[in-house]
């Protein structure tokens, strides 16, 4: 009997229509999610493969805790080659839901997706039974619907994982969503759509084996009593209660005399959340509120109530009842996390108005926007769709380059009164290819390219952070400085990493924040917000730790929103949390023993993997002259400000350049180029892929 | 008086001041217990011991028990168990029902300024459990900045209007305003 593991893989080939189970090889020595995915894309897909060719194949992976009833361990890692960029580079999306536990149920760590449909299909996954069927009568349909067309035909215990419109379309900014709006971007539905694939149902009736229930059981008790926060492990309140020395406007919301308004039966209240009450943990979090809510608690006033993925106590979803939307016609249940706030501006760049109540206008609209987005499919990579949207129509672009017929029947009026089915009109629009319109669908780099944006377009954008492929930020230097600018420069997409951006936000003051970190790095790991210092090479191990623990979480499967542990609420632990848990919990799982180094080094070897990759996909001998380049807003922002003095978050460019030499050096990469040496990659096990890249005159000297 | 009668008046009163502290500690435990501070005022009634007796008293069940500690208001002082109450609950607890808005506000701004450091939301003085109407803290403010020993207590108006205070005893003002601006960017903290 496995534990944590299943040991099997699910092949599913859609041309062929035919599905094959094998032998897990990659297990320990790639631990699961991220890990497997890029093994099995690095062994299985040649580099250059187009990612619509069938030749394309996408890795769905399940890691050892995922199921298992580790906190937030409903995660599924998806591995592919992006349509997003201009070459084809190497990247993952990641979705939360039930998709990953269902694949363990079912008896395997992970489903690769080979082929190409000759029509529309779907595939129902029950254990070891697979059924390739016709989708055509979900031809053209939204998520929303077919969750309860295919729902009902399935039944409940189904998790459902789904290719909208605009996927199904080949849109390259499309997700694939499972568990209604639980999505994974990056272009996951752009290679589904090539597949001709429109969804997967799936449902297993196997049980995730622990080979030390008893001390898995026990780690859980001891993060929810002792580590755990809120969203984003967030450890102070938003309001004074009788425990708590701090209180911060955090996504800690819950407390007296706040109560889910429109729960179903009545108000549910949250109460005083003492941090050691497991039962309460379910009640802090409200990132509705944290965002529209601060002097009006007006998420508070809509929320229903607080859903998520599974084995995750925070439920981190809004789900959310706005009367406003049945003025238009709209749905007015709506659910969304955090990004809902930002398409209001990015959508609506003439203005907005008011709703119901003063400065309501986000909430409504961004949750409308949201639930339309998840409808079709629609990916903005993170507000980059908006950013490049309102910079066109700020700039006059859409004048110049639709046809003046095309241009004429848009109806930007419903843009300019702020009208919420604007959103459905622009998002129909570019799901459907509907004209020129539609190349916003294709990402930043096409849209750049092809409409002809100004050169200095991703210099001037603060929304972009590597202009030389076309990628946006998510954490960059705004958090915590190089930490966050360092993040940055690593992956082919954005980097989806929270480890640095929860701790500058979890509501503890600076001094409590850098003792840790001061102390697992070494004197100047921390720079505080608003007021950096210069590169230290404590923060270059800080910077690296984040990111391979944030690998880590990928592959075991955990939520990086809420992990590490590095902090706790409690003021008896001095507020220090447990770095070792995800090491512990794996060992529990698994009966295989890890020190928090050994999973931190698999981790790094998955890293590393994806470093000489992509210097073999952009046939570059050198990632620091043609990837790493950062956006020049990164410098030269508040221009009336030099870097390094309060009251700014610039960075300084020779400061910089010490900080890639460091980072490098951390990671064993030659400094000149930022690629991984042959010493490193031996290090790692991966000689193979140093010969690789020695044969395509890549491999640093 | 014979001198057992006497020897039994010693031994009454020693075993009084004893049960009154045990009464007056109790006390203190118990309000803890329901999330409130008491004030020595309060723990002299409820305990029915004359106030100066009562002071003494707790003096030296301060300096006696690790875990009791008080807060010294500007009218009153409050006891609670620690950590079961936080220090800065009693606090807020104390300022709020001492009803003196300049030194509240004095007392947050500054400390917020100090502590995290971050400038400090007017609004903030709105909700529980000062509930004070944005004139109010206004009005208090600028009575505030008229006296040189609190020239350090600045105001910045936000690009979104808000009203932030901070204090540059704690905060430098580019920084405090870097710390306004970026709290209201909702897109650096999704």
């Amino acid at each position: 009997m496995a534990n944590g593991w299943t040991g099997k893989l699910l092949r599913l080939n859609l041309t062929t229509k035919t599905a094959t189970v094998e032998d897990n090889k990659y297990n320990e020595e790639w631990l699961g999610g991220m890990g497997l995915g890029y093994a099995i894309m690095h062994d299985e897909v040649p580099v250059g493969t187009d990612p619509a060719a069938p030749e394309m194949k996408m890795v769905m992976a399940a890691g050892p805790l995922t199921g298992a009833g580790a906190p937030c361990s409903g995660r599924t890692n998806i591995t592919l080659y992006s349509p997003v960029t201009e070459k084809p580079l190497v990247v993952d999306a990641h979705m939360g839901g039930h998709f990953g536990p269902q694949i363990k149920y079912c008896g395997y760590d992970a489903i690769i997706i080979e082929g190409a449909a000759d029509s529309l299909t779907w595939v129902k996954i029950n254990d070891d039974k697979v059924e390739f069927n016709d989708a055509s009568e979900f031809a053209g349909m939204g998520t929303r619907e077919m969750n309860k067309v295919l729902g009902q035909q399935v039944g409940s215990e189904y998790t459902l994982c789904l290719n909208g419109i605009a996927g199904e379309n080949k849109v390259r900014m499309s997700v694939l969503l499972n568990d209604v709006n639980h999505a994974a971007g990056v272009g996951t539905g752009y290679v589904w759509g090539c597949k001709n694939l429109k969804a997967i149902a799936i449902y297993g009736t196997g049980a995730v084996h622990v080979a030390d229930p008893m001390k898995a059981l026990n780690l859980y008790k001891y993060q929810l009593t002792e580590l755990i926060g809120a969203n984003n492990n967030h450890v102070v309140p938003s309001t004074q209660q009788s425990w708590n020395e701090y209180v911060s406007w955090t996504r800690w919301q819950g407390g007296e005399g706040k109560e889910w308004e429109q729960g179903i039966g009545g108000p549910v209240p949250t109460g005083e959340q003492n941090p050691a009450d497991p039962t309460a943990v379910g009640k802090r979090t409200n990132v509705g509120n944290y965002f529209f809510g601060k002097d009006t608690d007006l998420l508070y006033k809509k929320n229903v109530k607080n859903g998520g993925c599974a084995h995750c106590p925070i439920r981190c979803v809004n789900q959310v009842h706005i009367e406003e939307l049945g003025d238009y016609g709209l749905e007015k249940d709506v659910s969304a996390v955090c990004f809902a706030t930002s398409h209001t501006n990015g959508f609506y760049p003439a203005g907005t108005h008011s709703f119901t109540t003063e400065g309501d206008q986000s909430l409504v609209l961004g949750y409308h926007i949201a639930q339309v987005m998840d409808d079709y499919g629609l990916w903005c990579g993170y507000g980059e769709m908006d950013n490049y949207f309102s910079f066109c129509w700020k700039n006059g672009i859409f004048e110049k380059v639709l046809p003046a017929e095309e241009y004429a029947e848009i109806p930007w009026d419903l843009m300019k009164d702020g009208d919420p089915r604007w959103a459905d009109e622009m998002i129909k629009r570019i799901s459907t290819k509907q004209g020129e319109f539609a190349t916003l669908g294709e990402g930043a780099w096409r849209v750049v390219t092809k409409w002809g944006l100004p050169e200095n377009f991703y210099d001037q954008s603060m929304k972009f952070i590597l202009p030389k492929l076309g990628v946006g930020l998510h954490h960059s230097s705004e958090s915590m400085g190089q930490v966050g600018a360092l993040i940055n420069i690593l992956f082919n997409r954005d980097p989806m990493c929270h480890t640095h951006q929860n701790c500058i936000g979890n509501g503890l003051p600076n001094e409590v924040i850098q003792s840790v970190l001061d102390g697992m790095f070494g004197e100047g790991a921390f720079t505080a917000q608003g007021n950096y210092t210069p590169m230290t090479q404590a923060r270059a191990k800080w910077a690296k730790w984040a990111i391979v623990r944030n690998n880590v979480h990928d592959m075991a499967t955990l939520c990086n929103w809420v992990w590490p542990m590095i902090f706790s609420p409690l003021k008896e632990r001095g507020y220090k949390g447990d770095t070792s848990l995800e090491a512990q919990l794996i060992s529990a799982t698994t009966g295989v023993e890890y020190t928090e180094e050994q999973v931190d080094f698999i981790a790094e070897k998955v890293l590393q993997l994806h470093r000489a990759m992509t210097a073999l996909e952009m046939g570059s001998a050198n990632l620091r002259q043609d990837h790493d380049p950062l956006s020049a807003w990164v410098f030269d922002r508040d221009p009336d400000k030099e870097a390094f003095t309060p009251g700014t978050s610039k960075l300084d460019r020779a400061d910089f350049e010490v900080a890639l030499d460091m980072f490098y050096t951390e990671f064993g990469w030659d400094v000149a180029t930022g690629i991984p040496t042959r010493a490193t990659l031996e290090k790692f096990g991966l000689g193979n892929v140093a010969d690789e890249l020695a044969a395509a005159g890549l491999l640093p000297a | 008086m014979s001198e057992e009668i006497m020897k039994e008046d010693t031994m009454t009163q020693e075993e009084q001041r004893v049960a009154d502290m045990n009464l007056l500690t109790a006390r203190i435990r118990e309000m803890s217990g329901h999330r409130r501070p008491i004030t020595e005022e309060s723990l002299a009634k409820d305990c029915e011991i004359e106030q100066d007796y009562a002071n003494a008293l707790l003096e030296e069940i301060e300096a006696a028990n690790e875990d009791i500690c008080a807060y010294a208001g500007q009218k009153h002082k409050y006891f609670y168990v620690y950590p079961t109450l936080a220090h800065n609950y009693v606090r807020s607890i104390a300022l709020s029902e001492e009803k003196d808005i300049k030194n509240t506000i004095l007392t947050l701004v500054r400390y917020d300024s100090k502590t995290y450091p971050r400038p400090t939301k007017a609004a903030d003085f709105a909700k529980e459990p000062y509930r004070y109407t944005q004139i109010q803290v206004q009005n208090a403010v600028r009575e505030l900045q008229r006296d040189p020993d609190n020239a350090d207590l600045k105001v910045y108006n936000s690009k979104k209007g808000t009203y932030f205070l901070y204090s540059t005893l704690h905060l430098p003002e580019k920084l405090a305003i870097k710390l306004a601006e970026d709290s209201e960017d909702a897109a650096l903290w999704f």
